[in-house]
C-alpha cells in the first residue's frame, strides 16, 4: 500500500498546475519594482497634490481674510464731537495747612464722539466724563 | 528590521513558484480568475510586510494565500445568488496543464473530483510543500486529522483512476 501511495504521489508531483494569467504576472511587476522606477509619476502626483492643497488652503485664508476685511466689519466714520455745559458743586471753605482759607469747587462736564458706519447707519457714540478739582483762596478782612 | 531575504530575486521566485501558489488557491476559490486575484493580493501582501522575514518564505505566501481567499469569500458571499450560479456555470478552466499521458490526465481530473477537506490537504502536501503539523495550523485541525485525510484521499484516487481505467 506504502509503495502504491509512494507512485501515486510522484504521479501527482509531476502534473503541471496552469500559471497565473499575464495580468497577474504584469500587476506584480508593477509592484515589486524598485521605488525609484516608479519614483517619477506618484512622487510628482503626490508633490503636486500636496502644492495644490496648501495653495489652495492659503488662497481660502488670504480670501476669507479680505472678505472679513471688506464686508465683515463695520466701517465707522467720525461724524462729531460734543462737550456739554460745565457744572459746578461749590463746598464749604476749608482751612488749609499755612492758616488761610480756601473753598473747593468741583467742576464736571462730559465730552463725546461719535461714529456712524454709512453701510448700517450704526452709530457708536463714546462719552467721557471730565472732572476737575480746584480749591479758590479765600481772603477774611 | 533585517532584510532576511535581501539579495532574493521575487519576481524569478514568483515565477518559479506562481503556478504551485495558484493551484493552491483555487482550493479555496470559486473561479480561475478568483485564484488569479487572490494569489496576486497574497503575493504583495507578503512582499510588503513579510518578506524580510526569516526562514522559508514558502509557508508565509501560503497562509497569506488562504486568508486573501477567505477574504475573498466573504466578500463574494454578498453577491446575489444569481450571479454565483452564473460564475459556477461558466467556470471549465483545468487546474492543470494538459497531459499527453491519459493516465496522467485522468489523475488530474479525479485530483478535482475529490471531497474538498482531502483535496486540500492533497495540494498543501504536495505543491505547498507543508508538513502534517504544517497543514494542520492551516486547516486549523490536527496533524493526525490531516494525515488522515492523506490517506482517504490516496485511497479515492486510486479508486477514481481505476473507475476511469474501466470506463
Amino acid at each position: 500500500m506504502n509503495e502504491e501511495n509512494d507512485h501515486l504521489e510522484a504521479a501527482l508531483r509531476s502534473l503541471k498546475p496552469r500559471a497565473p494569467g499575464a495580468r497577474v504576472v504584469v500587476a506584480l511587476h508593477r509592484e515589486l519594482d524598485p521605488p525609484t522606477q516608479r519614483h517619477s509619476h506618484s512622487w510628482f502626483f503626490k508633490t503636486g497634490l500636496t502644492w495644490a492643497g496648501a495653495m489652495s488652503v492659503c488662497l481660502v485664508i488670504v480670501l476669507g481674510f479680505y472678505f472679513s476685511r471688506t464686508h465683515s466689519e463695520p466701517q465707522y466714520h467720525l461724524i462729531g464731537v460734543a462737550q456739554s455745559q460745565p457744572s459746578l458743586d461749590v463746598f464749604n471753605p476749608v482751612q488749609l495747612e499755612d492758616g488761610t482759607y480756601a473753598r473747593p469747587v468741583r467742576v464736571h462736564w462730559n465730552r463725546s464722539a461719535q461714529w456712524e458706519d454709512p453701510a448700517t447707519q450704526t452709530r457708536l457714540i463714546h462719552y467721557q466724563p471730565q472732572e476737575k478739582l480746584a480749591l479758590i483762596p479765600l481772603e477774611i478782612f | 528590521m533585517s532584510d532576511a531575504h535581501a539579495h532574493q530575486d521575487w519576481r524569478a521566485w514568483f515565477a518559479e513558484n506562481g503556478a504551485r501558489l495558484k493551484l493552491i488557491a483555487r482550493q479555496w476559490t470559486r473561479s480561475d480568475a478568483d485564484a488569479d486575484d487572490v494569489v496576486q493580493e497574497a503575493f504583495v501582501r507578503f512582499w510588503k510586510h513579510q518578506r524580510h522575514m526569516p526562514g522559508n518564505p514558502n509557508a508565509l505566501v501560503v497562509t497569506s494565500i488562504r486568508r486573501a481567499a477567505l477574504d475573498l469569500l466573504r466578500r463574494s458571499d454578498r453577491r446575489t445568488a444569481r450571479e454565483k450560479a452564473v460564475a459556477a456555470d461558466t467556470e471549465t478552466v483545468g487546474w492543470f496543464e494538459p497531459e499527453s499521458d491519459p493516465r496522467l490526465q485522468s489523475l488530474a481530473e479525479s485530483l478535482e473530483l475529490l471531497p474538498a477537506e482531502q483535496r486540500e490537504v492533497v495540494v498543501l502536501k504536495i505543491w505547498g510543500e507543508l508538513t502534517f503539523d504544517e497543514i494542520g495550523e492551516q486547516l486549523a485541525i490536527s496533524p493526525n486529522t490531516a494525515a488522515s485525510r492523506w490517506r482517504y484521499a490516496m485511497e479515492s484516487l486510486r479508486k477514481l483512476i481505476t473507475a476511469r481505467t474501466y470506463e
